[in-house]
């Protein structure tokens, strides 16, 4: 970066905008705001972050006031994203399968809709997946209960379900809706019986058909290994001890007959069933040893009640390596890819999960401890940033230019940006393995080319519902030509791009006349750079 | 380093641990008899009665083999196998066909083999998890540690040639690419193309770009990513998808692709593969097809009923996709290896859901010109065990996959796969199955 220059702009930039700490070459400073701003919703705004720091003259105190209102998203002013989502999704009827023709019929609310509802008013395997995908993408942008919205994505990869496993095109939905939103930011004991109860994970991880005498291990194995304590956290199965008790068996004897309701008939399809019946249910009450290699030893005794199946779910959930899974999960959702660095391990993983652990798995909580402001400088974001995984890129994107939320939801199939999902590979809930997709640079880094086809459409205003026309761009663009890519270094991450590619990036605007169409270029390779597909600020 | 003339290696991933006691079936085995019933595949001419019709041959096996060979080339006939009738269209490409061109010298058809009993003895201490097996056998072990880059990866590393050399069929390259260079994982190979430039001609775009990644460390795998991605552009444009007509076609060959999804991605693959150049020469490309997951739903059989029949439905397109894969590129002058493969097999015992449990040995089969077909290779089948007797619960791991990757490479490729530095340190000796020409 050449200095001079980067001073110039920066400090014009700031007579622009007022109080924004931008990059300066080098290491910029860090700003607690942006910071949050960053990691806490579902991709930078100027606008959230100017209401941020609206909320009080000490940025400090902001900062908290910002970090309360959203943990209390029912307070949020303003918020109409439910009214808008139950409105929006219940006008479209496909008149055409399999061509997606949709009318406005005014029934079919799908995001009210019961599972036996959904049965009825679809045929099976179509469109439910398809409208998850766009009330998780348009609420993902739009709602003001960012963190909340960023808390539900966490659990909906955490829990993986696959969207297109056999009954989960109408059992889906209701599991976000029932099961996820309303725990996203309660108590994680809470949740982890609350989904280890739903139809959608006992349909899904076959916990439905585990029954006496022939138990199946598929729910038991993967509620240890990957929902509560971790494949190394001492727990055994036979082939690492030969002969001995596998406590994935154990486990799975223990939650025999919890299943489902799978009759249409009955009206309360999807609804849970404990089949403990004990001439003809399918439990087993049997003697149930786990754990005891290590620490949490229990022995379930002749268990005819789902509590004791609870209280094993429980203390899974509560164990220190349950604690530091999430913990450690979390950090690397919101603040940084570094999690093997010692400094991050020490000053950020151990004290969320000690939080976590000593909350007894409150939710609210583990986050304040998160993103404590003093724990900022320890996870050194400039050093250590966090990439964008194909999702936020594409909400990030979308909120960074402010744009609107339509008026009305029009779609076919290339609308918004599901097919952009689905070219970088995560489409949420279509990854067809239990431990969701991953979460860091290596694993997304094959993605690039998608990036810049969907940055150009966006900024060419080429995608349905995302517009991105002259009204909506023009608000953002500053007073002065000269400082047009640094004012949009501002608008897309609050300052925080490397200041190389900024300078370049007014060289190409510049070279190509400032012209609309290089404008919108410059935003497109702005969002395309080595420095945006990763969080520094 | 890896001639320009090298074959073309085509790996499947069997995601999820597929059953490979449902694939390469040892179907006289009375462990395997007492302990499966929906899903058990039964002997020739031994098939479940059916009331009024006899014995129902949709669920016995096709005899392929009387028995395997081990290391020395000794031929054990004590265990006969077979392939359920879903994998059916794999039987011509196991016996080979009539005409036997000779390769370096000695005559053989080519076509398919099998290796049962095959896994990663490294995985037994990890609880029988799938993420744990996949990143074994995907780094592959060094001592006590998991490797850092997979084994396409060390099979490629330092190679000439034009990006990509490595391609996967995926949004997200797998873990045996991890830290590869021109290497490209995309799922629309066909459309892999920069978005139009403002000043055509001229780049600005792409150089603004790659300056921007540039600043990035040499190690990074965003930089690696991004001028993999730049340099494949001309790559992958020059391959004609649209047109690419199977020599399954021209020459009158059996099997064509199928359209499933796998089908369809081969196609794509078989198309880069057999691109006369000069723009690139692929050398190992990797689909992967889930679904073998069967802790339910484990048919592998055709009832009849026209339902959906999970496993039965996933071998029928498997085989369809190997037999396409066969008549189409043993037309072509690249030789060619196919290597299926999974992370585990499944328990012995059948659960109470009509499926089976994560267990450990699986089978491996492999398909090419230079392979010494219509042979089932071990290492030392040991049988199936007595699934009653606490910890026998699995089929045995009597073969390392390594092994069988190994081979290939270093009879196909030329390049050392044991001992330190080595694609695979943790093998000691180059003791092959003999499973290549």
């Amino acid at each position: 970066m050449k200095a001079g220059a980067g001073g110039a702009a920066a400090a014009s930039v700031m007579a622009l905008t007022g109080r924004h700490a931008l990059a300066q070459g080098g290491t910029p400073p860090i700003d607690n705001m942006r910071f949050l701003i960053n990691r806490a919703t579902n991709g930078f705004s100027l606008a959230e972050y100017d209401y941020a720091l609206g909320l009080d003259p000490d940025p400090d105190v902001a900062y908290d006031m910002w970090l309360e209102e959203q943990l209390d998203p029912d307070g949020l002013v303003g918020e109409d994203w439910q009214a808008w989502e139950d409105t929006q999704f219940c006008r479209f009827v496909d008149i055409d399968p399999p061509n997606g023709v949709f009318v406005n019929t005014g029934l079919h609310c799908i995001a009210q809709m019961t599972p036996t509802e959904i049965v009825d008013a679809y045929a099976p395997g179509t469109y439910p997946p398809f409208f998850y995908t766009l009330m998780r993408s348009y609420r993902a942008i739009f709602t003001r209960r960012q963190l909340e919205d960023r808390m539900i994505q966490f659990w909906m990869d955490h829990f993986n379900i696959d969207a297109e496993a056999s009954a989960q095109w109408y059992l889906l939905i209701p599991f976000y809706r029932d099961i996820i939103r309303p725990n996203a930011l309660g108590n994680f004991k809470d949740l982890v019986v609350a989904m280890s109860k739903s139809s959608a994970m006992l349909s899904y991880l076959n916990n439905d058909v585990n029954v006496a005498g022939a138990p199946n291990e598929n729910f038991a194995r993967e509620v240890m290994e990957l929902h509560t304590m971790g494949v190394d956290c001492g727990y055994v199965d036979t082939p690492a001890n030969p002969g001995g008790t596998s406590d994935i068996k154990e486990l799975a004897k223990l939650l025999t007959g919890w299943t489902w309701e799978t009759k249409h008939s009955s009206g309360s399809l999807g609804e849970f069933i404990a089949d403990f019946d004990p001439v003809t249910g399918t439990h087993d009450p049997s003697t149930v040893p786990l754990w005891s290699g290590f620490g949490y030893s229990r022995n379930y005794t002749a268990d005819t009640t789902l509590t004791d199946g609870e209280d094993a779910l429980r203390t899974m959930a509560g164990t220190a390596c349950t604690a530091l899974n999430i913990a450690t999960k979390l950090v690397r959702h919101f603040l940084t890819d570094s999690i093997d660095d010692p400094q991050v391990f020490a000053n950020v993983i151990v004290p969320v999960g000690i939080k976590f652990r000593q909350s007894k798995g409150d939710i609210k909580d583990t986050l304040r401890e998160l993103f404590k402001r003093s724990r900022i400088a320890s996870v050194d974001p400039w050093n250590k940033p966090k990439f964008r995984d194909p999702f936020h890129y594409l909400t990030g994107a979308a909120r960074a230019l402010q744009i609107p939320r339509p008026a009305t939801l029009e779609f076919d199939y290339g609308v918004l940006n599901v097919r952009y999902l689905r070219a970088l590979g995560e489409v949420p809930q279509n990854w067809p393995a239990p431990d969701g997709p991953p979460d860091g640079p290596s694993d997304w880094a094959d993605g690039l080319l998608q990036r810049a086809i969907y940055a150009y459409n966006l900024t060419d205003n080429m995608i349905t519902g995302l517009s991105t026309s002259n009204s909506v761009l023009g608000p953002l663009l500053g007073s002065q030509l000269s400082e047009l890519a640094q004012r949009f270094n501002l608008v897309l991450t609050g300052g925080s791009l490397d200041a190389d590619d900024v300078t370049e990036a007014q060289a190409f605007v510049a070279n190509n006349g400032y012209s609309g169409p290089a404008i919108r270029r410059m935003i497109a390779l702005l969002l395309t750079s080595a420095s945006y597909q990763q969080m520094r600020g | 380093v890896i001639d320009m003339t090298s074959d073309l290696t085509i790996v499947i991933f069997q995601a999820g641990g597929a059953d490979g006691l449902s694939m390469c079936v040892p179907y006289d085995e009375p462990h395997l008899q007492a302990s499966r019933e929906m899903t058990l595949i039964y002997p020739p001419g031994e098939g479940p009665d059916v009331p009024g019709e006899g014995p129902d041959e949709s669920r016995e096996a096709i005899h392929i083999a009387d028995g395997w060979y081990d290391p020395t080339g000794t031929f054990h006939d004590n265990q006969p196998f077979g392939i359920p009738k879903s994998m059916a269209a794999l039987k011509r490409l196991f016996d080979g066909e009539d005409e036997e061109p000779c390769i370096l010298g000695q005559c053989f058809p080519g076509g398919l083999a099998f290796v049962p009993g095959v896994g990663a003895v490294y995985s037994l201490d990890f609880n029988r998890s799938h993420f744990e097996a996949m990143k074994f056998v995907e780094f592959s072990p060094d001592g006590d540690n998991i490797q850092s880059t997979g084994w396409i990866t060390r099979l490629l590393q330092d190679e000439p040639g034009n990006s990509p050399l490595a391609f996967a069929h995926a949004p997200l390259r797998p873990d045996s690419m991890r830290g590869a260079s021109k290497t490209i994982a995309t799922p629309s190979p066909q459309t892999f193309a920069f978005p139009t430039e403002l000043s055509p001609g001229l780049e600005t775009e792409q150089d603004f770009l790659s300056t921007s990644y540039g600043r990035l460390d040499q190690e990074d795998p965003l930089l690696i990513a991004w001028n993999d991605t730049r340099a494949s552009f001309d790559s992958l444009a020059a391959v004609d998808f649209e047109n690419y007509t199977t020599a399954a076609d021209l020459a009158g060959g059996e099997c064509d692709y199928p359209a499933s999804p796998l089908g369809q991605a081969l196609k794509r693959i078989a198309a880069m593969g057999s691109h006369p150049g000069p723009e690139f020469e692929l050398r190992v490309a990797h689909a992967v097809v889930g679904g073998w997951d069967t802790h339910s739903d484990q048919e592998v059989f055709d009832d009849g009923s026209g339902e959906p029949r999970n496993m039965h439905d996933k071998l029928v397109d498997l085989s369809a996709c190997l037999c396409a894969l066969w008549d189409d590129l043993k037309r072509r002058p690249r030789k060619f290896n196919v290597i299926v493969m999974t992370e585990f097999g499944r328990r012995t015992s059948e659960n109470g859901s009509m499926g089976t449990d994560h267990g450990t040995g699986s089978c491996m089969m492999v398909l090419g010109d230079c392979i010494r077909n219509g042979r089932i290779y071990s290492e030392g089948w040991t049988g199936v065990p007595d699934p009653t007797v606490a910890g026998s619960e699995d089929l045995p791991i009597t073969t390392d996959y390594q092994k069988v990757i190994g081979e290939i490479l270093n009879k196909r490729y030329g390049v050392t796969v044991h001992g330190p530095g080595s694609v695979f340190p943790d093998l000691a000796a180059p003791d092959f199955l003999g499973i290549v020409v």
